[in-house]
C-alpha cells in the first residue's frame, strides 16, 4: 500500500495531476462554447494542424511546445480567413486545412529519420511534463480564462444570436477570430497531456457531459470543468497504477462519464 | 467602452430618426439586388407599416437599417449619422427563427442582452439595468416564466421574449420584423398594447407585417413593397373607429 503511495511522491506524477488541473478546466470552458456552436470539427482540426510546428520547433532546436503555440495560432487565423470565404463550404475547407496540415507534419517527421521522438506529442507524455511545459500550460490557460471571462457576455450573445449581436454593434467576426485563438492556446496545451489525436475528446467529452445534464451555461460550465477533472485524474490515477497509456485512460474516464450523465438523462428525463 | 469603438454621438437636430436615399440592397453572394432604389423617410413619433408578400424585400430593408446587410448603392441616415454609429438608438426585433432556441440561456438572461449596447465592452449590468428587465417581463406577462430556457417557451412566448429584449434597449426607434407573424391572440393582444404604449412615450416605430394583419392596428404611414420596390407613394390609411377592439 505504502509503495503504491510512494508514486505520488514521484515529481513526475505530481506534475501530471497538476497539469490535468491547468489544462483540464480550459479545455471544458472553451468545450462549451465549441459544442454550442457546434464546432467541434474545428477542435480536431487545431489539434492536428499544430504537428508541423511541432516538428520544425523540433528539427531548430526549439521548445516544441512553443511549436505547436506557432503553428496553433497560424492555423486558427487560417481557419477563420478560409471559412469566411463562401466558396468552398466551411467544413470542407477546414477539412482540407486539416488533413494537409496533419500529412505536411508526418512529411516533416521523414526528414527527422525517427517517428519515436513524436509518439508523445501523437499520443501524449503527461507523465512526462517539464518544469517549462508546465509552466506554459499555466499561462496560456490563465489568459485564455481571463480573456473569455472579461468578454463573456458578448461570446455568449454572440454564440445564441450572432444577427442580433451585430445589430447592437458587437464585431461578430473579431470575436469569432478571438474563440479560435482561445481555442489554439488550450488545444496546444491539451496536446501536451493526451496528444495530438485526442485532444478533441478532452475539448469535447467533458462539455458535452454537462451539456445533458443542465441547461444553464454558467452551470454547465462548472460541470464541464468538474467532469474534466474528474475524467483527467480518474485516468491518469488508472494509467499509473496499470501502466495503461495515459492519453488513452484519461479520454475513456471521460467517456465514461459521458455515458453516465447519458444513461442518468435517458431514464430520469423523459 | 462603446461597441462601436466610439462615443455614441448626440442625434443631430431636425434630422429625422431614419431616412434613406435610393437604397440598392443584394444579399451576400447575390448577382441581383433585392432592394431596387428605396427611398423614405421617417418622422419622429411616427409609426409605420411595410407591407408586401414574402420576398418584397420588407425584412431585407430593416436588415440594411441595423446594417446586417451592406447597401450596394444608396444612403442610410439614424438620427443624421450613418447606421454604424446609433446602435444604442435603434431597437431591431428579428423574425423568430434567426435565433438557436436550444442555447442553455434562461428567459431572464437573454432579455438582459437588450442592455448590453448601453453598457458596452467589459461593463456587467447594472441592478438598475436588472430592475428594467423585471419591469419589462412583467409588462408582457412573462415574469413566471424568467428561469426557463427559452426552448421551453411556446412560439408566442419566444416573440414576447424578443420584443421583452428589444424593449429593455429603451431605444427612440424600434424596427419590428413580422411580430405578428403565427402568434397567439394573447401575445396579440399585448403585441398592440405595447405598440399603443410606445406611441404615448414618442417612440418611432416601423413594423413589417403582412397587409391582412393590419386590419385593427393604428399606423400614420403604410409603406407598401414588392419585388423590392416601394410601389406606390406611401399611404395613410384611415383610422379604425376603435383601435384597441
Amino acid at each position: 500500500m505504502s509503495e503504491a503511495l510512494d508514486i505520488f511522491s514521484l515529481t513526475a506524477v505530481r506534475r501530471a495531476y497538476l497539469a490535468i488541473l491547468l489544462v483540464g478546466i480550459p479545455c471544458a470552458v472553451m468545450g462549451c462554447f465549441v459544442v454550442l456552436r457546434r464546432m467541434a470539427f474545428i477542435g480536431d482540426a487545431l489539434a492536428h494542424t499544430v504537428l508541423p510546428g511541432i516538428v520544425i520547433a523540433f528539427l531548430k532546436g526549439f521548445h516544441l511546445f512553443f511549436g505547436a503555440l506557432v503553428a496553433g495560432i497560424i492555423t486558427s487565423f487560417g481557419i477563420g480567413w478560409l471559412s469566411r470565404r463562401k466558396e468552398v463550404r466551411e467544413d470542407t475547407a477546414i477539412g482540407i486545412l486539416f488533413t494537409a496540415m496533419f500529412a505536411l507534419g508526418i512529411l516533416l517527421m521523414g526528414q527527422t529519420g525517427s517517428f519515436r521522438d513524436f509518439e508523445g506529442i501523437l499520443f501524449g507524455n503527461i507523465l512526462y511534463l517539464d518544469r517549462l511545459t508546465l509552466q506554459a500550460m499555466a499561462v496560456l490557460g490563465g489568459l485564455s480564462l481571463l480573456l473569455l471571462a472579461s468578454v463573456f457576455k458578448e461570446m455568449e450573445l454572440v454564440s445564441y444570436d450572432p444577427s442580433y449581436a451585430q445589430t447592437i454593434g458587437i464585431k461578430t467576426e473579431k470575436l469569432r477570430y478571438l474563440l479560435l485563438l482561445l481555442l489554439a492556446f488550450t488545444v496546444v496545451g491539451a496536446i501536451q497531456a493526451v496528444g495530438v489525436i485526442l485532444t478533441s475528446a478532452l475539448l469535447i467529452t467533458p462539455a458535452a457531459t454537462a451539456a445533458l445534464l443542465t441547461k444553464k451555461l454558467p452551470l454547465m460550465i462548472l460541470l464541464a470543468s468538474l467532469f474534466a477533472l474528474l475524467g483527467g485524474w480518474g485516468g491518469l490515477t488508472f494509467s499509473v497504477f496499470t501502466n495503461f497509456p495515459s492519453g488513452a485512460a484519461i479520454v475513456l474516464a471521460c467517456t465514461l462519464f459521458f455515458g453516465l450523465a447519458y444513461l442518468y438523462r435517458s431514464v430520469f428525463r423523459k | 467602452m462603446n461597441y462601436s469603438g466610439c462615443q455614441h454621438p448626440p442625434p443631430r437636430p431636425e434630422a429625422p430618426p431614419l431616412q434613406v436615399k435610393d437604397l440598392v440592397v443584394a444579399h451576400e453572394g447575390a448577382h441581383l439586388p433585392a432592394l431596387h432604389g428605396i427611398s423614405l423617410t421617417v418622422k419622429k413619433k411616427e409609426r409605420v407599416a411595410l407591407i408586401g408578400p414574402n420576398g418584397a424585400g420588407k425584412s431585407t430593408f430593416l436588415k440594411a437599417v441595423v446594417h446586417l446587410l451592406k447597401p450596394r448603392a444608396g444612403q442610410i441616415e439614424l438620427f443624421g449619422h450613418s447606421p454604424g454609429t446609433c446602435h444604442h438608438r435603434v431597437a431591431y426585433l428579428p423574425q423568430r427563427g434567426e435565433l438557436d432556441w436550444d442555447f442553455p440561456i434562461h428567459l431572464r438572461r437573454m432579455v438582459l442582452s437588450g442592455r448590453y449596447v448601453q453598457r458596452g465592452w467589459f461593463k456587467r449590468p447594472s441592478e438598475s439595468d436588472r430592475k428594467t428587465v423585471d419591469r419589462i417581463l412583467s409588462l408582457l406577462r412573462l415574469e413566471d416564466l424568467a428561469d426557463r430556457q427559452i426552448g421551453e417557451l411556446s412560439g408566442g412566448q419566444q416573440q414576447r421574449a424578443m420584443l421583452a429584449r428589444a424593449l429593455v434597449q429603451e431605444a427612440e426607434m424600434l424596427l419590428l420584423d413580422e411580430p405578428f407573424n403565427a402568434v397567439d391572440d394573447e401575445t396579440r393582444k399585448l403585441l398592440i398594447e405595447v405598440l399603443e404604449t410606445l406611441r404615448q412615450e414618442d417612440k418611432t416605430v416601423i413594423i413589417a407585417t403582412h397587409e391582412p394583419e393590419l386590419e385593427g392596428l393604428p399606423f400614420d404611414r403604410i409603406f407598401p413593397f414588392l419585388e423590392g420596390r416601394l410601389v406606390d407613394k406611401p399611404a395613410t390609411p384611415p383610422k379604425p373607429a376603435c383601435p384597441h377592439e
